[in-house]
């Protein structure tokens, strides 16, 4: 819900949560950007039945939970640091993918104020 | 009672049985007719008697009727021998031969003699009527037959047993309007093969023969004489199973034969006269029920002098005959296939 | 010799099973096994017919907690239903009905599946009936006839499951999503669950079963009947993830949790403000289960039915204690009078809120995060939100009305509260009802969720709750003069207090068009013209012929002869010509 209010002026733009950016990476970037990779193995992700949902690029803290788990199930909260390490990298994922849609919407903006300009 | 072994009569049993035998192992047709008409003669004895202003008139009757048909056939016979010296299968005079042997059998719409006849018979000698007279004929007529001729046939005596029997209160009517219904059956099983007529006719003559042998032996001639007060369950329960037998439905025996021939008739793609004989099966059915039902149901008749009990050597066989048709199909498993 | 009572018996055994589903829940979630077993009935052509049990974490842990609360409410009911004659016929019915809901849980296939789920539509009916007047028998009609539609819903479901050769949907739904067989099933069983869970168009039953035994309305109508149908929507979760006809559901659940919540609020009889809680906290299911969080939903089935058993079981209690009266404006003074009973009312009321660290906080509060979380539009925040607050509205002004304030009932008066055997059981309820959050959310978690908000957005929960609790004693503190402004709001009151007219719409909608057709068609058919054409017509036109064949018969033997001669003249005449 908070998406939709936040997202609301992207209208303007066309721009919709579920895109993704179209403008090159570098554009407005002084120094070089690294691409973003997958730091768990395809393989140990389908091992460990992991649904598709979640094998997003903070998987390998999610296989650490996991691992944790199941060692010192049934008492789960002795893993609080991993859990805690796996929702943090989600908070960083969520809050770098806001950035990305910011930085999108910025651009198209520009964008249609250079053409009116024109 | 039984039929008495009067020396008499047995010189006549022996006759009839003989005639029908001649009738259908000769070669020739002459030998055919004489079969006839010795069985036509021999039958004339047994049924007379001269006690019986009834009899002696059913006697009469059916002399009159049963030679007028030989005759005829014998003429037919000699028409065709003159005409087509015995080689070819032509439609007229196959139609005249088949309608003198349906005169002889007492199929529609030569019938009319049938019913009054029987009025005037006992049991046992309508027994032989309804069975075993219809042997003869039958084959003769499976001899020289003409398919279409004799489906209009087959449909006309299922209608007209099923709709005359329905008016009927005396027991004998009844059964001979059931006999002209399953003479249609008969006729249909000859349709397509000579073995499964001799399977149905058993079937027929031995539910038959239940039925007019238990008539006999409580001497019941007409339905409200079923309405006795001290008849004990267990014999109008005997009743119930032949007729439900005798009407055709599952699972008793007599089901089983009227289903091999709906089942071969479909087969050969006969299904109106399967649709016909069907339909009216299910109109004898109703008369058959409507005699057992009032027969559990109203007891209103009290007889002071007589009481109507059976012997045990006739229980046991009558008890036996009902096993056999209840538990038949299932013995016929055995047999037949 | 109270050790021997059938109560005690099965009580104690049903809790000592539920201990030990327990123990099978910890095994199973360690070693994360599944156990499938199958019994091949008959294989015939292309359909297999097979009996199969699965036991996995999820129903072990359901069926824990079915166990638990039914050894409890038998437990309960030794006391509450001390006076009833006929007490093993109640505790025979109470147990015919865990053993179809525990055939329910463990059932992956469809046709067990309807058999547990026509058991509980008929036991339930049992037992809403129990009590023998009319006003039962209403609320039984109801209750059977709404359950029925599911049954028949379930039924065409499992004919449309034919196609895939055996019923065991257990197996398909991942796979066979993009069919349009798939998609049918899913719709059916959609409102399969939407009439056992009382949503929308089926919610008059619930509030109307209240007329059965209050151990019966604890243990049937607040965790186990209720929720089969959200049970039954968790194990078909993989269907609806992506499909598009749950969002029916949503919105349909969502009003349902919104018109429950306002329609407590009007309501006076103490059951029946529980019961409409009930259907709000089952709207608030359905909807989380329509939003593809299962595991949410599965989470507050059971945090509620913990806390919504305890409130049922205090309701007991108190309308023991009132002499009978269900009413909540005779009532008043519990928490000087009933302190223990009033502990766990104030308890199990606050943990429906959803105040932190209670059972229901954990479930609802991570509902509401994630809602928050999600792609939604307005309507259904508001709904979501809007229905937060008015349950902490309804929950406020019962409490208002049953512990601020005096006795209303008699003036003078001795209310007790000495009844342990109904204490204990309540006891236990407490325990589970306060540890039972948290402890869950630890253990059926193995991926969690990242909530991220803004202040004002995480406060929003706060900020209802609290509106809701002032709106709670505002209304409740009704003084004399406050009687002549509901004349304002008579017309839209009378929308809201009778549930939108749900009822009337199950009862008055439904009787007499069917019923008049029924009875127009029997009259006009069955007694009209099929009796003319094929009873008696078809009798009195064989009559007729028979009659008239006989005359044939009645005539001189030389026209027979006549006759045969004319008959062969006729057939030569057919050939030649």
């Amino acid at each position: 819900m908070g998406q939709l209010m936040g997202s609301y002026e992207a209208r303007n733009v066309n721009l919709d949560m579920n895109d993704n950016p179209t403008f090159d990476p570098h554009v407005g970037f002084n120094s070089q950007r690294k691409p973003r990779e997958m730091k768990a193995n395809l393989e140990d992700l389908v091992s460990a039945k992991i649904p598709r949902s979640r094998r997003d690029y903070c998987a390998h803290y999610l296989l650490d939970y996991q691992v944790c788990r199941y060692k010192h199930m049934p008492l789960v909260y002795k893993c609080a640091h991993e859990r805690h390490d796996y929702l943090n990298c989600e908070h960083a994922d969520y809050v770098l993918r806001m950035k990305e849609f910011e930085r999108e919407r910025r651009l198209r903006v520009r964008e249609q104020r250079v053409a009116g300009a024109a | 009672m039984y039929p008495s072994l009067n020396s008499n009569k047995m010189f006549f049993y022996f006759i009839l049985f003989l005639s029908t035998l001649i009738s259908i192992s000769s070669n020739s047709w002459l030998g055919c007719w004489v079969g006839l008409e010795i069985n036509l003669l021999s039958f004339i004895p047994l049924i007379s008697n001269t006690n019986n202003m009834m009899s002696s008139e059913a006697s009469l009757k059916y002399f009159l009727t049963q030679s007028i048909a030989s005759i005829n056939f014998l003429f037919f016979i000699l028409l065709k021998l003159m005409w087509m010296k015995n080689f070819m299968l032509n439609n007229s005079i196959s139609i005249l031969i088949n309608s003198s042997l349906l005169m002889k059998m007492g199929s529609t719409p030569f019938h009319f003699w049938f019913p009054n006849i029987i009025e005037g018979l006992s049991w046992f000698n309508s027994f032989i009527l309804m069975s075993w007279q219809k042997i003869a004929p039958m084959i003769l007529l499976s001899y020289y037959f003409y398919s279409k001729f004799i489906i209009i046939i087959i449909i006309m005596n299922s209608i007209i047993g099923a709709i005359g029997g329905l008016n009927q209160s005396s027991l004998r009517k009844i059964m001979a309007f059931s006999s002209i219904n399953n003479l249609s059956w008969m006729l249909a099983s000859l349709l397509i093969s000579e073995n499964l007529w001799i399977f149905y006719f058993m079937m027929y003559s031995f539910l038959i023969m239940i039925l007019c042998l238990l008539f006999n032996s409580m001497n019941l001639f007409y339905i409200n004489q079923l309405f006795f007060f001290n008849m004990n369950y267990g014999i109008k329960f005997l009743f119930l199973i032949n007729f439900l037998s005798l009407g055709g439905l599952p699972p008793f025996l007599g089901f089983y034969s009227k289903w091999i021939i709906i089942n071969f008739l479909i087969f050969n793609n006969f299904p109106m006269v399967c649709f016909f004989l069907i339909m009216m099966s299910l109109i004898i059915l109703f008369f058959y029920i409507r005699i057992i039902y009032s027969s559990f149901l109203f007891n209103n008749l009290n007889l002071k002098w007589i009481s109507i009990k059976l012997k045990n050597k006739q229980l046991f066989f009558y008890t036996l005959s009902s096993l056999i048709s209840i538990f038949g199909i299932i013995f016929s498993t055995f047999f037949f296939m | 010799m109270w050790m021997s009572s059938i109560c005690f018996i099965w009580g104690v055994f049903f809790f000592f099973l539920s201990l030990f589903m327990f123990y099978w829940v910890i095994y199973l979630m360690m070693n994360n096994i599944v156990y499938f077993l199958e019994w091949e009935v008959i294989s015939f052509n292309s359909v297999k017919i097979e009996m199969g049990v699965l036991f996995d974490w999820m129903s072990m842990l359901f069926m824990m907690f079915v166990f638990l609360i039914s050894s409890v409410v038998i437990l309960y009911s030794k006391s509450y239903m001390s006076s009833e004659l006929n007490l093993n016929r109640f505790i025979m019915l109470v147990i015919m009905f865990v053993l179809s809901m525990a055939l329910l849980i463990i059932s992956p296939n469809m046709i067990s599946i309807l058999l547990g789920w026509d058991g509980l539509g008929l036991v339930s009916y049992c037992l809403v009936i129990y009590y023998q007047n009319i006003k039962s028998f209403n609320a039984g009609m109801l209750t059977a006839l709404s359950n029925r539609i599911g049954d028949v819903l379930i039924l065409m479901s499992i004919s449309w499951m034919m196609n895939y050769g055996s019923w065991n949907f257990y197996f398909y739904l991942e796979f066979m999503k993009n069919d349009f067989e798939m998609l049918v099933i899913g719709g059916l069983i959609m409102a399969a669950a939407m009439t056992k869970s009382a949503q929308i168009p089926f919610s008059s039953w619930l509030p109307a079963a209240m007329a059965a035994p209050t151990p019966v309305s604890a243990l049937v109508h607040s965790s186990t009947l209720v929720t089969a149908g959200v049970y039954l929507l968790i194990r078909f979760n993989y269907l609806f993830i992506d499909s598009y006809i749950i969002n029916i559901l949503l919105l349909l659940s969502g009003l349902t949790m919104f018109m429950a919540g306002i329609s407590a609020n009007y309501e006076f009889d103490l059951k029946k403000i529980i019961a409409l809680s009930t259907l709000s906290q089952l709207g608030l299911m359905m909807s989380i289960l329509s939003m593809g969080m299962g595991d949410l939903a599965f989470f507050h089935l059971l945090t509620h039915a913990m806390f919504k058993a305890l409130l049922f079981m205090c309701a007991g209690l108190i309308i023991h204690m009132f002499n009978d009266i269900q009413d909540i404006r005779y009532m008043g003074g519990i928490s000087l009078y009933l302190p223990l009973t009033s502990l766990c009312f104030n308890i199990a009321n606050m943990a429906l809120c959803g105040i932190p660290f209670l059972a229901g906080f954990y479930s609802k509060d991570l509902i509401l995060e994630v809602v928050m979380m999600s792609n939604l539009n307005l309507f259904v925040f508001f709904l979501y939100f809007i229905s937060t607050g008015l349950t902490v509205f309804y929950s406020f002004r019962l409490s208002m009305y049953l512990m601020v304030g005096d006795y209303n009932l008699m003036s003078v008066y001795n209310l007790y509260e000495e009844d342990y055997v109904m204490l204990k059981s309540m006891f236990i309820l407490l325990v589970m009802s306060v540890v039972s959050g948290g402890m869950l959310v630890w253990m059926i978690f193995p991926y969690p969720y990242m909530i991220y908000l803004s202040l004002n957005m995480k406060l929003m929960v706060v900020y209802v709750s609290l509106l809701g609790g002032l709106m709670g004693y505002l209304v409740s503190v009704m003084k004399i003069y406050s009687l002549n402004k509901f004349i304002i709001t008579y017309k839209l009151s009378s929308f809201l207090g009778v549930m939108w007219f749900l009822p009337n719409l199950s009862t008055y909608g439904l009787n007499y068009i069917f019923l008049s057709l029924g009875g127009k068609m029997f009259k006009n058919l069955d007694m009209g013209w099929i009796e003319l054409y094929s009873v008696r017509g078809i009798s009195l036109i064989l009559k007729k012929n028979s009659i008239f064949y006989n005359f044939f018969h009645m005539n001189n033997f030389k026209i027979y002869l006549f006759s045969f001669i004319m008959w062969m003249v006729m057939f030569l005449f057919m050939l030649i010509i």
